[in-house]
């Protein structure tokens, strides 16, 4: 029997990774959802305030998500692992 | 003036979830307390060069740490050949750039940036290295060892070859 809702089905689960924390924390966001949002409100979470937060993969060298693109457009899936990285420039 | 033991804490409790960071990036970070040091060996994603950044928390929180790329043995601060040299950056402007005092790791978050240590931000810009906390806020952030270790480690893997020769 099919139990997916139409909603869970445009929402993904993720493991967010903070280097201030031993711990994960999970976020369930819809596919659509602009990478920027769901890194500032993964960085509050871990108690970041200010900077551009974003997001990258847990890869080596990890890649850095387009904070303009949608977690979808960014592959990112249901279970994927992401660390919070601020995307600020030097000088 | 932080005294050291108390460094040595604060220190410790950031390294809990940075070494969780490392890890999960085989990076073989050491800690030395003795001496209030991190060292931690990079290797260049576009070369497999390999690299040695060094943070030395002296008076940590109370002003900026030091970071830089040290020569292999870790005995002095490096110069421009034990600097990565950017190719394009990715993230606004370099953070790894050749200054008047020499190459440095160009962030609010590196003592060395500051003139009063070498580096070409002035206390009419940043505010000098006791104000790190607050300095620069249009550039990267970073407050706690593992998010400077992630930013700079962000940059380091769009490198390629050396800043300068031997």
């Amino acid at each position: 029997m099919e139990t997916t809702t139409v909603q869970e089905k445009q929402e993904i689960t993720v493991k967010v990774f903070s280097p201030r924390s031993p711990d994960a924390k999970s976020f369930t966001w819809r596919k659509t959802t602009k990478v920027a949002e769901a890194a500032r409100e993964a960085a509050k979470a871990f108690g970041y305030q200010g900077g551009a937060p974003g997001l990258q993969t847990t890869e080596d060298p990890p890649r850095v998500l387009d904070n303009n693109k949608t977690l979808v457009a960014e592959h990112i899936v249901d279970g994927s692992e992401l660390e919070i990285v601020d995307t600020g420039g030097g000088v | 003036m932080i005294p050291h033991q108390d460094t040595v804490l604060i220190v410790e409790d950031e390294l809990r979830g940075t070494r969780r960071w490392t890890d999960r990036h085989r990076l073989p970070l050491a800690w030395l307390p003795a001496r209030l040091e991190v060292r931690v060996p990079l290797k260049q994603p576009s070369t497999n060069d390999a690299f040695f950044l060094r943070g030395i928390f002296s008076d940590y929180k109370a002003i900026a740490p030091v970071w830089t790329f040290s020569d292999p043995k870790w005995e002095s601060n490096g110069g421009a050949f034990n600097f990565p040299q950017v190719t394009r950056p990715h993230h606004g402007s370099p953070m790894f750039i050749m200054g008047g005092g020499g190459p440095v790791i160009c962030v609010p978050f590196n003592r060395l940036a500051y003139a009063a240590h070498g580096g070409p931000h002035s206390v009419t810009d940043w505010g000098g290295p006791s104000n790190w906390l607050n300095a620069g806020p249009s550039y990267v952030q970073a407050v706690t060892i593992g998010d400077m270790l992630t930013a700079i480690y962000r940059d380091f893997c769009h490198t390629h070859g050396r800043m300068g020769p031997q």
